[in-house]
């Protein structure tokens, strides 16, 4: 039986988020989006506060506990149930606007690094130093990251135009973008028809006014600062869901609409912004660093880790853990996606008579649901067991500023317990394993329809091998250590 | 626009000084009472530990009639905490049992209120807590 995909036909009715009663007209105000980033930006302030000033254990702390335990959890399920909504209250870009009244952006990004591997190396980069830095046990460090976070938000976007910041560097923003192809809303055009009819194109371009002075034009509405042409836009990939595109379009042509969840990994249609799949090597190197990071994120969260950076360590005669952890890091998202991807990809560009690298860019995009599924189970693992530990460590922040009225802390709370949260762990593996194996198979299917069955095994077999690992790590014993070599 | 710039600078500046002035306050009363857990085993595992404690004045005195209740915690965010009061075994001694509850690292709180009512918090580190007992 065919499964070949079918991305819905514009014209096809839709769920639209923006036309539901009261959120659709409160989305579709200028400045919904701001209103969402504030709350966003507060929290985040008590966060960074509480993490300089406030007891520095960690699970007695808002900002371990909130980035570490509730974000990280909140963004994937968010991911999972609707779409790239933390984007949209992003708060580094409430600060970046503000920013932005003081110093107007003169650069554009230099050609050469619009691509996403300098997102990869900051992704990279924070993943190291979570491990490393055993940030998750470090109040004041995680506060810092946060405040580091703004500033170079800031930094980028104060010298470059558009959204430099998000669409090339922001490692939360190159997660989310990975991880919305599995979301089940997009940003995007209501009717087809009416774009072809446009004249103005202001959802790319924006609407200007002559500036007054020495200035040579105001924005009056931002396009789309991604460069996302909503005509040719398919799919959630460098969305920000900020929703200037729907404040734009002068024919309220844009909406946030449903569409059928893993579709877009399988399409290798020429995109405004991104151009087609299969040509981007750097967007597939990022979508195979999320899913092996996936693996290496929890990897260093069981005791097996610490066994094999002992035996390291004893091989090398070091201790050193940065070296010891770079070895690990380069093992998990380099040596281990090389040794199953290329051979997949050998095999099934024999099959399919067509070019191997081809295959393996192509190919790449479909591990990206079983990776999603990793990440789900291992976040949403911490978010559901430790669901209500925000409310004592909320309750002690205010006592230590003389504030009373909630009560002392009630340290008891925690969350759901272990035998709820374990199948709904294996669910979000299966989930995501299905997943990938069918944009396996609609890829095979567009490659030769005869051969299907022979291109898509290779691949499942990569699958396979990805669930048996995560299933494996999931059932280990948790051992959390801030320091690989102690015990 | 030179007055926000100059206020953002401030700002920050002050952040980062109150940020100083926080680390050194956490300093000021540790020399006054000598608090010495040590945990009974040498290389704990997870399961029930003894933590003993050691309570002496300034000048050396055991502090007896202390009343010490220790919170054992993971020091990852989020994971399940146990509470213990401890029992004076001997003037200025005081033993508490500790659960470990999974592999990794610990932080033991003890929040101390002595005779004379006066109250005291010290935090342990408790680094790499194996899943089974070292094998011999």
């Amino acid at each position: 039986m065919a499964l070949s995909q079918h991305i819905p036909d514009v014209q096809e009715r839709r769920f639209d988020l923006l036309r539901v009663p009261m959120l659709g007209r409160f989305l579709k105000q200028k400045h919904a989006r701001t209103l969402l980033q504030i709350p966003v930006f507060i929290v985040a302030v008590v966060m960074v506060l509480h993490g300089i000033f406030g007891p520095q254990i960690s699970p007695k702390n808002l900002s371990t506990v909130l980035t570490w335990v509730h974000f990280r959890g909140v963004l994937i399920l968010v991911l999972l149930v609707a779409g790239n909504f933390f984007c949209m209250a992003c708060p580094f870009m409430l600060v970046r606007n503000a920013g932005r009244r003081l110093f107007k952006p003169r650069w554009n990004w230099p050609r050469a690094l619009r691509n996403k591997w300098g997102g990869i190396l900051l992704f990279a980069g924070v993943l190291f130093a979570y491990e490393n830095f055993s940030l998750w046990s470090r109040p004041l460090w995680t506060a810092w990251l946060t405040a580091g976070y703004f500033g170079i938000a800031l930094l980028v976007d104060g010298l470059f135009e558009h959204a430099t910041f998000c669409k090339y560097l922001c490692p939360i923003g190159q997660f989310n973008f990975i991880a919305s192809t599995v979301s089940p809303l997009e940003v995007a055009v209501r009717d087809h028809g009416v774009c072809d009819r446009c004249q103005t194109k202001d959802c790319i371009r924006g609407r200007r006014a002559a500036g007054p002075g020495a200035e040579k034009f105001v924005i009056l509405q931002r396009g789309c600062e991604t460069a996302l042409f909503q005509p040719r836009k398919e799919g959630n990939v460098d969305c920000t869901f900020c929703l200037d595109c729907v404040h734009a379009c002068p024919h309220d042509n844009v909406g946030i609409l449903s569409r059928e969840p893993v579709a877009e990994l399988s399409s290798n249609a020429l995109r405004s912004g991104i151009g087609r799949f299969s040509r981007r090597v750097d967007l597939a190197a990022l979508a195979v660093f999320f899913v092996f990071s996936a693996l290496m994120n929890a990897l260093g969260m069981v005791a097996p880790v610490y066994s094999m950076e002992k035996w390291l360590g004893s091989v090398l005669r070091t201790e050193w853990q940065p070296l010891l952890l770079g070895l690990v890091f380069v093992a998990v998202i380099v040596l281990l996606p090389a040794v199953l991807l290329l051979p997949a990809a050998a095999v099934s560009s024999r099959v399919s008579a067509r070019n191997w690298r081809e295959m393996l860019l192509r190919y790449s995009y479909s591990l990206v649901p079983v990776g999603f599924g990793m990440w789900l189970s291992h976040y949403s693992f911490h978010f559901l067991t430790g669901l209500l530990t925000v409310i004592p460590v909320t309750q002690s922040a205010l006592n230590d500023i003389g504030i009373y009225a909630f009560g002392d802390p009630m340290w008891t709370l925690m969350g759901l317990p272990l035998r709820w949260v374990q199948p709904l762990q294996m669910g979000a593996l299966v989930m995501g394993f299905a997943g990938s194996l069918i944009v396996s198979w609609r890829l095979a299917e567009e490659d030769a329809e005869d051969r299907v069955a022979a291109i898509f095994a290779p691949w499942a077999a990569v699958d396979v091998v990805l669930l048996v690992i995560a299933v494996w790590l999931m059932l280990q014993p948790m051992d959390m250590r801030a320091t690989l070599m102690a015990g | 626009m030179y007055l926000r710039r100059q206020a953002i600078a401030v700002a920050a500046t002050c952040l980062i000084g109150l940020s100083g002035c926080h680390r050194g306050q956490a300093r000021l009363d540790d020399a006054s009472i000598r608090v010495t857990p040590t945990l009974a085993s040498a290389h704990p595992h997870v399961g029930t530990d003894t933590l003993a404690i050691q309570l002496r004045g300034a000048n050396g005195p055991p502090l007896n009639d202390a009343r010490i209740s220790v919170e054992t915690e993971m020091n990852h965010p989020g994971m399940v905490p146990s509470n213990s009061t401890a029992t004076g075994t001997a003037p200025g001694e005081y033993r508490a049992p500790v659960e470990f509850t999974m592999a990794g690292d610990y932080v033991i709180e003890l929040h101390i209120r002595l005779a004379d009512g006066r109250t005291l918090h010290r935090t342990t580190d408790i680094r790499g807590v194996d899943a089974k007992p070292e094998a011999n």
